[in-house]
């Protein structure tokens, strides 16, 4: 339960990996509005290794959705670098799921094509992964929606199309940024349980945005706590906690021991005024 | 569970809302010309100016072959001209929103082109080419390809961020993100776009004919006004309209198929809304 | 209310107080009549856009000739014949200067009792342009040729009568509908063989013409179509309840021509006032035209006067070659009455 900066022992289910998946060193991103300077991250250091679940904090405009544009590749940095298998990042990551707060389903597209758009962007052979994307449909509840289209489903089953569409090239990174946002409390905590379970079937590293302390403590294995703007990395959290994680860990102590921390960090930032 | 969705299968509209569609605009339509042939068969207007409906419709049923003749030309004139505004229209839009000096070397000058009122600049395309059917189609053209260029640049900047940027991280290239995001998320936009340039064309080859023909409804209605036949000019008119409708329904019925999925949640949102 | 002011003064006074009291009637729904009560509001049709030919009337109108009798006329320019009859038989104007002949076939067509006042173009002026040395040189030459006209103006409405007189096949003419305004160019641009319109066109085209281009003409009255054209035309009900009406404008308008005729360059000049755009010099080659049509210097009786016999073989004309049915009697189509 103590904080650290970077390692630590945790419960990993796969081998103890040495190097680092994602390697992202003294990031930087300064953007330009209205002609003046923003600086919306600062000397951000952080290592994800392989399988790991890191979740990223912090109040709004903090420049985490910057930082992880960045790790895909999306937003080139002013600064530093990130280095991803130990290759450098250079232009739009591709071994990489990506999900936004907006789902961004292709309208025109049904939910099954939805997810085969991974693969015919990529150029691979439609009739090899149609299998694979019905099962993963299935997997998040929605075997049967195949031929639907994007505007007859609820936002929950949209953001489900969105999973699937980030996992269905097996991809080893996955980056999402609030994902979950948007969508009402009952159907954000069936989304996260769902996440947890297919990220302990196949342990892919992930990178997660939220805003929601509980959030970021549920699903991670560490959580990075980001200061207000300019960015910059307050605090490193090890969560120690069992998996699977059920959703009545979050009455526990020690639940609330970590999430108080991280609120505690807000309270230094000037946030969550209780005065 | 079905594996299509049961809202698209059924019909979206029940049989009595169908009705009241159909009914209202008819029954308007029977009460307008109820008034106007009483008034006109009870002489309070002169047949010179506004004929009756009866007369005008039997002038249509004799005439109908010449009215026929006369509409396959400007027909003609308008399709081709509005063939050549999507032709040329689309991929300028294209052109505009992908290369930052084209959009600042022409859209001045199209917009400018575009506040020139046709009808002045009409005979300057006649003196140049000629007589015949292209300087119809080059007007019709030139009316009709503002709003589909103006509607294709809106569309294809309609494009959500994130899925522009999701296609890259599946390593789409710019001409990927074009065809899987951009230009079909643009196609409602320039259906909008060319069901306004449709009437336009037909507008455009009417003044085109206006200023010389020697065939087509518009060079028809000029003779038959000559010639104080005013039930042939309405007949003339009535034809007109009748082609601008069909011709504008038919885009309707193309958009159906090519952007099912925006008319249907058009559809749904009105149904859900009232 | 006489005024021993210049007419001039008065009449452009009346003409700005008359559409200041017409707009401010409009806007309140209010009748207001001028402090004259007794000026007379007539509206007159003109045959075409105003050119020098229609000097005879604005300088009518700017010398007081009609206000000076108690009218207040106002002057619209047209499009043509069928529109200019269209006016006159919806009683939207009272006298219209158009053709003859034509109106003699609207008539029988409408069924209205149409006259004619006083003719101008005692010599019918319909004309076919043409450009030497393209294959035209006489009447017959136009078979399998293009020709440009304005739909429903007297030259193509007379121009059966000007075919049939020549034996030309009509259904081997290639017709071409021309915006008025475009006419000239699409003869001067060989893009038709030869184009409809009146005799006074010709310095304008010879002015224009390009490369050395002759433009040369085929008068209908040359050509055995001869008839009488375009006159004041009114209805005959208006001239019945209204005759010093008619005298009075009849007479102020032969008053604006023989001024016209006589001081040509004032009479352009009071044109131009109402058309600025116009060339005086080439409006001002119109007007000796305009004298040999009416007859200045050999006419017998009033000016602008007509006999029974021309009336007679106008509607000849039109019977033989325009198709007239059932003509009335010859004193129906004309008076003499109001010139004297």
């Amino acid at each position: 339960m103590r904080s650290s900066s970077s390692v630590a022992p945790r419960l990993a289910a796969t081998a103890a990996e040495a190097e680092s998946f994602v390697d992202i060193r003294n990031i930087g991103k300064t953007f330009v509005a209205r002609g003046r300077e923003l600086q919306a991250v600062d000397g951000v250091t952080l290592d994800l290794k392989q399988g790991e679940f890191v979740a990223v904090v912090g109040p709004s405009g903090c420049g985490k959705s910057t930082l992880m544009m960045m790790v895909a590749g999306l937003v080139p940095p002013s600064d530093g670098e990130i280095t991803i298998k130990g290759e450098k990042v250079t232009r739009p990551y591709t071994d990489v799921g990506v999900i936004f707060q907006r789902d961004a389903l292709l309208e025109w597209r049904t939910v099954l094509n939805n997810v085969l758009l991974q693969i015919d962007v990529r150029g691979l052979k439609r009739a090899n992964y149609e299998k694979a994307a019905r099962t993963l449909l299935a997997r998040v509840g929605l075997g049967g929606f195949e031929n639907y289209y994007p505007w007859e489903l609820s936002g929950g089953m949209r953001q489900r199309v969105a999973l699937c569409r980030g996992l269905i090239h097996d991809p080893s990174l996955l980056l999402l940024d609030e994902p979950f946002g948007a969508l009402d409390a009952l159907t954000r905590e069936q989304m996260n349980l769902d996440l947890q379970r297919i990220w302990l079937e196949d342990r892919k590293t992930m990178l997660f945005i939220t805003h929601s302390i509980w959030e970021a403590v549920f699903l991670a294995d560490r959580v990075v706590v980001m200061t207000p703007r300019p960015g910059r990395i307050a605090t490193i959290i090890d969560i120690t906690l069992q998996r699977p994680r059920r959703l009545a860990i979050r009455e526990t102590q020690d639940f609330g021991g970590y999430a108080a921390m991280i609120r505690e960090q807000f309270q230094a930032f000037g946030l969550l005024n209780e005065n | 569970m079905s594996s299509v969705s049961p809202i698209s299968a059924a019909g979206l509209l029940s049989t009595s809302s169908r009705l009241s569609t159909y009914f209202y605009p008819t029954a308007t339509a029977l009460v307008i010309l109820t008034i106007w042939e009483t008034v006109t068969q009870a002489g309070w207007v002169s047949p010179l100016i506004l004929p009756a409906p009866s007369i005008i419709i039997s002038t249509m049923v004799e005439q109908m072959s010449l009215l026929l003749q006369m509409a396959g030309v400007t027909a003609l004139e308008f399709l081709l001209g509005f063939a050549l505004s999507v032709a040329v229209g689309i991929p300028l839009g294209a052109l505009v929103v992908y290369s930052r000096p084209i959009e600042l070397a022409i859209y001045p000058l199209i917009v400018a082109f575009q506040t020139m009122p046709k009808a002045a600049v009409a005979p300057i395309f006649i003196v140049w080419l000629g007589t015949g059917i292209s300087s119809k189609v080059l007007i019709a053209f030139a009316i009709a390809f503002f709003p589909v260029l103006v509607d294709t640049v809106v569309g294809l900047r309609s494009a959500l961020p994130e899925t522009i940027h999701l296609v890259r991280s599946m390593g789409g290239s710019s001409f990927q993100v074009f065809w899987y995001v951009r230009f079909p998320n643009a196609l409602p936009a320039i259906f909008a776009g060319l069901k306004v340039a449709s009437t336009l064309a037909v507008v455009g080859a009417i003044v085109g004919e206006f200023v010389s023909s020697d065939r087509g409804l518009g060079y028809l209605v000029l003779v038959a006004n000559g010639q104080l036949e005013t039930p042939l000019v309405f007949a003339c008119v009535v034809m007109l309209t009748i082609l601008g409708v069909v011709f504008y329904f038919l885009i309707e019925l193309i958009e159906k198929f090519v952007v099912r999925w925006h008319v249907a949640a058009r559809q749904i949102e009105g149904l859900v809304n009232h | 209310m006489t005024s021993v002011r210049s007419s001039t003064t008065t009449s452009r006074r009346n003409f700005l107080r008359n559409s200041a009291g017409a707009s401010l009637a409009l806007a309140t729904g209010v009748s207001i009549r001028p402090a004259r009560a007794a000026a007379e509001r007539v509206n007159f049709q003109l045959d075409w856009i105003p050119f020098g030919r229609h000097a005879p009337y604005y300088t009518a109108l700017e010398k007081g000739f009609y206000s000076s009798k108690g009218l207040d006329v106002s002057i619209a320019q047209g499009r043509g014949a069928s529109q200019g009859f269209r006016r006159l038989i919806t009683d939207q104007a009272q006298f219209l200067f158009q053709d003859i002949g034509v109106m003699m076939g609207v008539r029988a067509k409408e069924g209205t009792k149409i006259k004619a006042l006083a003719c101008m173009y005692q010599k019918s002026p319909h004309t076919v342009f043409y450009i030497k040395g393209r294959g035209i040189s006489k009447p017959k030459d136009l078979e399998g040729k293009k020709i440009a006209f304005s739909p429903g103006d007297s030259p193509k409405l007379m121009f059966p009568a000007f075919a049939k007189a020549n034996g030309i096949d009509e259904s081997k003419l290639q017709w071409l509908s021309v915006d008025p305004n475009s006419k000239n160019a699409v003869l001067l641009n060989h893009q038709v063989d030869a184009m409809l319109t009146y005799l006074f066109t010709l310095p304008v085209l010879q002015k224009a013409a390009q490369g050395g281009d002759d433009v040369q003409t085929l008068v209908y009255a040359d050509y055995g179509a001869d008839f009488y054209s375009n006159g004041l035309i009114a209805k005959e009900d208006f001239i019945k309840e209204k005759p010093d009406v008619a005298r009075k404008f009849v007479h102020a308008t032969m008053e604006g021509f023989k001024y016209t005729i006589e001081h040509p360059e004032e009479a352009i000049g009071f044109l131009k006032k109402h058309q600025p755009q116009l060339d005086e010099k080439t409006a001002l080659k119109e007007v000796p035209i305009l004298r040999k049509l009416i007859n200045y210097d050999q006419k017998q009786g009033p000016l602008g006067g007509m006999t029974a016999e021309k009336i007679k073989a106008t509607q000849d004309l039109m019977v033989k070659y325009v198709g007239l049915k059932n003509p009335p009697p010859v004193e129906d189509s004309f008076t003499n009455e109001f010139l004297s």
